[in-house]
Order: structure tokens, then C-alpha cells, then sequence
């Protein structure tokens, strides 16, 4: 069984790309479109920026803050203040210190790095409850919601002049939810979120650290507190301005010097990336029609039905046809994205690797997607009847898939644009070209598309064939 | 013994997209022996091909079934196949893959592989003489050249039971009579049965040892050229084309009660395509045709009563009893029709 299934995949993959016109229409194309576009829009060199979309997010703000040493806060309200672009309220000295202090924790935020303002990339907007945070992201008005708990102030207040074996406060736990369609924006605003903890605890370890010493050398000044300008000071750098100052440097994205966020290789590389994964779903769904066609030409011709005169079963034979299909787009889409890192390197004057760091995900999301896109060819195999019926009802199945998916550079047509493989197929590429890993249901959907598209056109095949 | 073809009521109804229902073959019972050459002979939309696909088992009957070898083509249906080799009436070949690779494809499709495969790809290339051609690609052949690999593909396994389906349509006279003799040597020199399906009666008459007469769906005659003539008697046909578009009335019986031996006479009106006008039409004129004992001995009486009715003959033609007949007896209509 496998060796007639191998010999009609090398049969169709020769025959394939021994065709000029094919090869030219399967790779020059989808390249030359994305480098134009990159190249318009993005410019050539590593050191251009993009400025990105902002993200739609919902803060719930549970937090019910504290006070300790003569100072309050709630640093919840203040990520919600930052987001918002409000007002702070932590910092407030209970008993009227003066927070102007010099602050060498800001000093040693900023050096060196590159930041910046949590309004440039989050268009935040606070709600009541979690319930409708949860809601907006379900219906797509939030692409990430964000929920400080009541004791997330608590849980991360300084243990001053506390007994060295009594236990810490339980870790704080700050809920994210991302639509995981949403999953590059999701894993950007977890590490805004992290970053903003991170900065928090560095100024209280910082914070413990000082005042615990001056406990310890005046215990006086410990007691009054507030009163000490040393302590002040300490006090108003680890809840004031530095916590604006969020580092995203745990993804790969990094904040520019003029404050806009960029891919590693620049804004042409980013429009690779972008435009094309686009390209590659595309015309990899192009690539799967010239498959369908040939079970089409192949029914015309007589060469399908020689096929069912010999001692073959027939799911074999489509079996063969799918899989060669399916090997067509993987090479297609490997080629393609191989080829879009060259293209960035020569565009970055470097070497520039656009797909992440876990290749096992990768190859994974390419074997997703040819999956999904030739259990979908299955399906149009067993409705068109001819390959001009193919070419109709592929280009018109084709440019609906993309355009909801928004690979035409419009944005994805939501909610619509979740049942698009290029919408996940894209957004999963996406999400690793950041380094983040979470495209687990990028994979499910696409693998479950396939099956289901494989099952179905089968099913709807073998009618036809009998007809 | 066995026989190596059988089909048991064979029957398929077709629904079109409106929903009637299209009984193309009505019950075909059929038996086929080793070694024989059994043409199934029927104008064109008789049920030729929806019998033997089902035969073959490309399309599932709808009551009936048929075997090959003893091995039913709904039951053990890869081993039937197994057995059989198909030659399809249009090329079914890869255009852009060399007659070797079409031949390597083909032949791994019916389970041949590695040092077998090559060697019955040589003898094969041999037998349809393109060894020379063999690693050029299809879609550069000559359409008798292409003929050739489309039978090639159908021998490469060494069937048991050969199907050709119409193989001379729309091929010049020489790689007709290529064709045909490649007919005889798969019986007489590999004793394949071949099972033969044509419109041409010349054809059915050259190869068959038996042949099977088959319009609107049914068999309406089978056996020996022999046995079938018998039945239309020993009358000739005699086809008289006249420039008149009607024949009278009384010339036509006059020529059935006043010339002897003749049993039948009839006007056949001319045809031609929609929109071409009468004036073309009177060009063309009719024919009567004649079914008479000793037709050639009648024929100068024949022509005499046409002339006495003031009609003028523009060609004759006789023929003996053939398949022609046997179909023109058995239906009232002619092959070509």
C-alpha cells in the first residue's frame, strides 16, 4: 500500500515541479510580493522602526492595596494609572513626606536601557469585573485582560523590620487572559506585567534592604519613620515614577531609543514576517489547488480512472494524492520561510533568523497547516468538476480565507477570521517570530481543520466517483 | 471450465440532477471464455462502456454482478482487477512523463516493483516497438505512438482478461491495423481473453470469434458472426441513394410485391445538421434500402422500377449479410444511426 501511495507522490511531485510556470507561481510569486511590500513599507536596514498597532486591553483592578511604614499604596491602580495615562496614587506619604527626592533606583532603571511609556503600546481601558473583562475579550473589543487580585498590594509590600523566620507573603498572582488568537499581543502584555512586578520587587528588595539597615543602626528613626529623609527617599523611588519604566526585554521584542517597538532585524523584517506568513498560507492554499486540479485533470484525462482499474483501493489512491498534495505545500511553505529569512538578512545586512527559537514548534505549525490546507483541497476536489470550476471556486475560497484573515494588511475580520487557517496559521507564526511558544491552539484548530476537511471531502469524493 | 468473463444481470440506473432516473444498462448476462476475443458491439449510447465498467469495476451495478477469473468484482474486487487489464478508448497517459515512466507509474499501481518491473517494462516497450522513444515524454508522441503506450500500460502486468474500449477511434488507418493485429497476437501468442467494445461492425467482424449485439441498454443478439447472420436469413442489402428528399409510396411497394426475393423496402430520409436549408437538402437526396434474396441478381430490375417512377439513382450499394444487417434486422435501425 505505501509503495503505491509513494508512487503517486513521486509521480505528482515530479510532474509538479517540472513545471516552470508552477514553480514560478509557488515561490517567485509569494517572495516578491512580501520583499515589495517590506520593502515599501518597512524599509531596508536593521535599524528602522515600525511603529505597531496598540493593544486593546481591559484592566480589572480587584486590588485592595495597603499600608505600611507611613505609606500607601495600590499597585494595582498604579498600573491601571500607567496604562491610562491617570494619576498615581502609590508614593503618598500617609504623613506628608516629600516624594521630589532624588531617586537612585530611577537612575538605575534607566540607564542603559532603552523605554518605554506603557500608553505607546497599550490602549487600556479599566473595567468593573472580571466578568466583562473576560466578555470583551470573548467578543474581541480587548485582546488581552488584565486582573490584579485584592491582595496583590499585600503580597508585595516590603517586610520591614519583620522576624527574619516568618514566613513570606504567598506569590502574588496576577491573572492574564489573551484570547489565544491574541497570542502575540497576549505574550507582550504578560511581559509588560512581569516587567512592572519585576521593577516593583527590585525597588522593594532595595527598599527592605535600606530601611532594615536603618532599623538596625536607629532603631529611633525606624519608629518614626516617615520623618527620615533617607527612608523618604528610598520609599518614594520604590512607588513612584520608576515603575513607569518597563523593560520588554523578555521577548524578543525590544524597545527602541524614539519609543517604538520593533522586531529584531527591524521594520523590514517585521513586515517579512508579517506579510510573509501571509503570502506563504496563501499560496500554499495556491499550491494545494494545483494539487486539486491534477485529481481533476487526472479524472478528465482517464488516468484516474486507470488508477481505479488497477487492484488499488481507492483510499489509497486519494490517500496518495492528498499526501503528495501535502508534501508539496510542507517544501512550498519550508522553502518560503527560508527564504524570507534570507531576504531579511540581506535587507538587515545581517543574519537575521524570523522564525524563533523553537524549530520543533515551527515544523510543527508547518505540518499544521499543510494539514488544514490539504484536507480543505480534499473538500474542493470533490465539488469542483473541472480544474477551471478549481481555479473559480479555489481563487474565490482562497482570497476569502486571506482577506478575513487579514493577509491582505487589512486586520482580521473577527470573529469570522477564527475559522481561517491563514488567520492561525499567520498568528502562529507570528507568536514564534517573538519567541513566544504558546500556539497550542494554533496547532489544535489546524490539525482538527485538517482531519475534519480530510474526512469530509473524502467522504464527499467517493460519492462523486460513484456517481 | 469456467468462463473468464461473467456478468449475472448487470444493471445501472443512472439519477440525473433533476432527479429522473436513467436505466442505461437493463439486466446484461454475459459469459466470456479464455483465450477468446468477444467484441461487444452497439451504437454509440448503447451501454458498451456502462457494462464493461462495471465489468471492471470502475462503477458499481446496481443489481447484478460480474467476475473475472471466478473472483466477483463487488466481492473480491482487487483481485478481479488483478486479472485485468484495461486499454481505455482515450489516452490515459501522464503527458509530460516519458513513455518508461508512464509504464514504471502504471506498473507500480498493479503491484510490480524493483527488477520484475523494469524487465516488464523492457519486454513491453519492445512489444509496442518504442524501446528507442522510451525516455521521451508522452506529450511529444505522434497520436499512434501514444496509442501504442496507452495498450503498453494495459499489458504491463500480464492480464489474464485485456478490456479494450474503442481503441482505433480517431487513429489513421496504418495504427488501426496495428491495433487490430495486436489484438490477435495478445490471443493467439500471451492466449489472453480480450474483451473488445466497438461501434464499427468491420471491426467486431475482423477480430471476434463471438460477438454480443447491444442497444439501449440490453443484449439483443449474441454469438459467432455465424449464428448471428442466420438470423437475418441470406438477404443482401441494397442501399440506392436517389435525388428525391421523399421516395413514393408506390414505388416502394411496388418494389416489395412486384420484384421477387425482396421482403423490405424503405425510404431513408435525408439528414443534415440544423440550419442548413432545404436547397442542400435536395442536393443530398434520400435512399431506399433494399433487403432482398440474390440481391444482385435483383438489382437490375430494382432499377428499373425506380426509373419507371420517375426517380433518378445516384448510387447503389450491396452487401451481403453482416452485423450491419443483424442490427438493422434486429432494431430497424442502422449501426451508425
Amino acid at each position: 500500500m505505501f509503495n503505491k501511495i509513494w508512487a503517486i507522490v513521486q509521480k505528482d511531485l515530479y510532474t509538479t515541479f517540472t513545471d516552470r510556470n508552477l514553480v514560478l507561481i509557488m515561490f517567485a510569486v509569494p517572495l516578491a510580493i512580501a520583499t515589495i511590500v517590506g520593502v515599501v513599507f518597512g524599509g531596508l536596514g536593521d535599524g528602522d522602526n515600525l511603529t505597531l498597532d496598540r493593544i486593546p486591553v481591559a484592566i480589572v483592578n480587584l486590588d485592595e492595596g495597603y499600608e505600611s511604614f507611613g505609606q500607601q499604596a495600590n499597585l494595582g491602580a498604579d498600573f491601571a494609572a500607567l496604562a491610562t495615562g491617570g494619576e498615581m496614587t502609590s508614593g503618598t506619604s500617609a504623613v506628608g513626606s516629600d516624594t521630589s527626592t532624588a531617586c537612585p533606583l530611577s537612575d538605575a532603571q534607566s540607564s542603559g536601557t532603552s523605554q518605554s511609556s506603557m500608553t505607546d503600546i497599550l490602549a487600556a481601558t479599566e473595567v468593573a469585573t472580571e466578568a466583562e473583562a473576560r466578555a470583551g475579550v470573548e467578543s474581541g473589543d480587548y485582546d488581552v485582560a488584565i486582573v490584579f487580585p485584592a491582595d496583590f498590594s499585600a503580597s508585595l509590600s516590603p517586610r520591614i523590620n519583620e522576624d527574619e523566620a516568618s514566613p513570606p507573603a504567598d506569590p502574588v498572582a496576577v491573572s492574564i487572559y489573551a484570547n489565544s488568537a491574541q497570542s502575540v499581543d497576549g505574550a507582550i502584555v504578560r511581559s509588560i506585567v512581569e516587567g512592572y512586578v519585576d521593577t516593583i520587587q527590585t525597588g522593594y528588595i532595595a527598599l527592605e534592604t535600606t530601611i532594615n539597615s536603618l532599623i538596625a543602626s536607629n532603631p529611633v528613626a525606624a519608629i518614626v519613620g516617615g520623618n527620615n529623609d533617607a527612608a523618604n527617599a528610598v520609599i518614594a523611588c520604590a512607588f513612584g515614577d520608576t515603575l513607569a519604566t518597563i523593560r520588554l526585554d523578555r521577548q524578543s521584542i525590544e524597545v527602541q531609543a524614539d519609543d517604538e517597538p520593533a522586531v529584531t532585524g527591524g521594520a523590514f523584517s517585521y513586515i517579512l514576517i508579517q506579510i510573509g506568513a501571509a503570502q506563504a498560507m496563501v499560496f500554499g492554499l495556491f499550491a494545494a489547488q494545483f494539487g486539486i486540479i491534477s485529481i481533476v485533470e487526472e479524472r478528465r484525462e482517464g488516468t484516474m480512472q486507470r488508477m481505479m482499474l488497477s487492484p488499488t483501493p481507492r483510499n489509497v489512491i486519494i490517500g496518495g494524492k492528498f499526501t503528495a498534495t501535502f508534501f508539496m505545500v510542507v517544501l512550498q511553505m519550508s522553502v518560503l520561510l527560508l527564504a524570507l529569512t534570507v531576504i531579511a538578512s540581506f535587507g538587515a545586512g545581517t543574519f537575521v533568523w524570523l522564525w524563533g527559537s523553537n524549530i520543533l514548534l515551527l515544523v510543527l505549525l508547518i505540518l499544521a497547516v499543510a494539514i488544514a490546507i490539504c484536507g480543505l483541497s480534499v473538500i474542493l476536489a470533490s465539488i469542483a468538476r473541472t480544474p477551471e470550476q478549481v481555479g473559480t471556486l479555489g481563487s474565490v475560497f482562497n482570497i476569502l480565507l486571506g482577506l478575513v484573515a487579514g493577509a491582505f494588511g487589512f486586520p482580521p475580520i473577527l470573529p469570522v477570521a477564527y475559522l481561517s487557517l491563514i488567520y492561525w496559521g499567520v498568528n502562529g507564526l507570528e507568536a514564534l517570530a517573538i519567541g513566544s511558544t504558546d500556539i497550542t491552539l494554533n496547532l489544535l484548530v489546524l490539525f482538527g481543520q485538517g482531519i475534519v476537511f480530510f474526512l469530509l471531502g473524502t467522504w464527499l469524493f467517493s460519492r462523486r466517483v460513484e456517481a | 471450465m469456467a468462463a473468464m468473463i461473467e456478468a449475472h444481470g448487470l444493471k445501472k440506473v443512472f439519477t440525473t440532477g433533476d432527479g429522473k432516473r436513467i436505466e442505461a444498462v437493463k439486466g446484461v448476462d454475459l459469459a466470456v471464455q479464455k483465450g477468446e476475443i468477444f467484441s461487444l458491439l452497439g451504437p454509440n449510447g448503447a451501454g458498451k462502456t456502462t457494462t464493461i465498467n462495471m465489468i471492471s469495476g470502475l462503477i458499481e451495478p446496481t443489481e447484478g454482478d460480474a467476475s473475472i477469473g471466478g473472483h466477483s468484482i463487488t466481492g473480491e474486487p482487487l483481485r478481479a482487477k488483478a486479472l485485468l487489464g484495461v486499454i481505455p478508448q482515450e489516452i490515459a497517459l501522464y503527458p509530460k512523463l516519458s513513455a518508461r515512466q508512464n509504464l514504471n507509474f502504471f506498473g507500480k499501481m498493479y503491484g510490480l516493483s524493483g527488477a520484475d518491473l523494469n524487465r516488464r517494462v523492457d519486454e513491453v516497450l519492445d512489444f509496442i516497438d518504442l524501446r528507442d522513444r522510451q525516455n521521451d515524454r508522452v506529450e511529444n508522441f505522434s497520436g499512434g505512438m501514444k496509442r501504442r503506450v496507452n495498450i503498453g500500460v494495459g499489458l504491463l502486468h500480464r492480464p489474464q482478461v485485456v478490456y479494450m474500449d474503442e481503441p482505433t477511434v480517431g487513429i489513421d488507418p496504418q495504427n488501426r491495423r496495428r491495433v487490430l493485429d495486436t489484438v490477435f497476437r495478445l490471443r493467439d501468442e500471451y492466449n489472453m481473453t480480450v474483451l473488445y467494445t466497438t461501434h464499427l461492425m468491420e471491426e467486431a467482424q475482423e477480430l471476434s470469434d463471438r460477438v454480443g449485439i447491444i442497444d439501449h441498454g440490453e443484449i439483443i443478439a449474441l454469438g459467432t458472426q455465424g449464428e448471428l447472420t442466420q438470423q437475418v436469413g441470406e438477404e443482401d442489402r441494397l442501399t440506392i441513394g436517389i435525388d428525391a428528399v421523399q421516395a413514393p409510396q408506390q414505388l416502394l411497394d411496388a418494389l416489395q410485391t412486384q420484384i421477387e426475393g425482396v421482403t423490405q423496402a424503405e425510404f431513408l430520409a435525408p439528414t443534415l445538421p440544423e440550419g442548413v436549408d432545404s436547397e442542400e437538402l435536395e442536393r443530398k437526396g434520400g435512399k431506399i434500402r433494399v433487403l432482398a434474396k440474390r440481391g444482385r441478381k435483383a438489382l437490375p430490375r430494382i432499377l428499373n422500377l425506380i426509373e419507371e417512377h420517375n426517380v433518378e439513382v445516384n448510387s447503389v450499394e450491396v452487401r451481403e449479410p453482416d452485423l450491419e444487417a443483424v442490427f438493422l434486422h434486429l432494431t430497424g435501425r442502422a449501426l451508425r444511426d
